[in-house]
């Protein structure tokens, strides 16, 4: 499968791990590990799945947080379209449900900002593509899906 | 319209009869240990059902109406104070020494009912009558098929 990021993942990214004491950092582990331990086909039927429109579908899937030792319900919550025909994942946005930056839930509002924020993204080719074989490492930051 | 509803249905009225025994339970018992393990016993038992509860709702999250998340939030209210009440007597109860581990699973169990709960809100009633989010929804599926 291929993987995007929009820039609000980047940034909600870069906020949880430039400070260590914080206890996020090992987010881009857990991230990766997840997605890397889920085939493809159960990264589009995932439990976690909160929506479903035609051809994709919204996932709030929930990580631990390795690094502080929290089980998936204390752990993060990694938001992500997947198409439903074609290899296409976008990550949208990353929290964790404890600690200073801990967040209880997204407000309705913010579900619809990320998802217009991932079109336009798309259509201007601003998504990143990224490897989650090598802790999101950036393999073109002028990516477009389909 | 969801297929298990009515199998939903009856695993919240399991939930809630048993956050109701655990929370009519009197945490002063005389002998320590015997008390222990009854509470710890109690607290299993309503954590996994709690447990089960959520994986069957998630298993059918997307198939759920705006009419059968209504019911179910109706359903939800009460499961969601008893368990807080249960939670707050073991917080203050003198067993809590022995229980911690039991205490933790039960109270990750009641944030992931919180979480579901929250999202059904979110997703199965607020948003799926937002029609600016139907449109988002709409633009996410013509960039799919441009």
């Amino acid at each position: 499968m291929k993987f995007y990021t929009t820039s609000t993942f980047r940034q909600t990214l870069t906020s949880l791990t430039k400070k260590p004491k914080e206890g996020y950092n090992s987010v881009v582990k857990d991230i990766c590990k997840a997605l890397l331990s889920m085939e493809p086909n159960i990264i589009r039927e995932t439990n976690d799945r909160i929506k479903q429109f035609e051809d994709f579908r919204i996932v709030k899937l929930r990580l631990p947080n390795s690094g502080q030792h929290l089980s998936r319900p204390d752990g993060f919550r990694l938001i992500y379209y997947v198409s439903l025909i074609s290899d296409d994942v976008t990550l949208l946005r990353i929290y964790p449900k404890r600690g200073p930056q801990g967040i209880v839930d997204l407000v309705d509002e913010e579900y619809d900002r990320l998802l217009l924020e991932m079109v336009t993204e798309n259509n201007n080719k601003t998504l990143h593509q990224v490897d989650i074989n090598n802790s999101l490492a950036e393999l073109d930051t002028q990516a477009n899906m389909f | 319209m969801c297929t298990c509803i009515a199998e939903i249905k009856t695993s919240y009225t399991k939930v809630r009869k048993q956050a109701e025994e655990v929370a009519s339970q009197s945490f002063d018992m005389d002998d320590f240990l015997d008390a222990i393990n009854v509470v710890k016993k109690e607290l299993a038992r309503v954590t996994d059902e709690t447990n089960a509860l959520v994986e069957l709702v998630r298993d059918h999250f997307t198939e759920i109406t705006v009419d059968e998340a209504k019911e179910l939030l109706d359903l939800s209210e009460p499961i969601q104070k008893k368990m807080q009440v249960v939670y707050l007597k073991l917080l203050a109860s003198p067993f809590n020494v022995g229980l911690e581990t039991a205490t933790d699973h039960y109270r990750q169990a009641m944030s992931d009912f919180d979480e579901l709960c929250h999202d059904m809100k979110t997703f199965n009633i607020d948003l799926a009558q937002n029609d600016h989010f139907q449109q988002t929804l709409k633009k996410v599926s013509e960039m799919m098929h441009r």
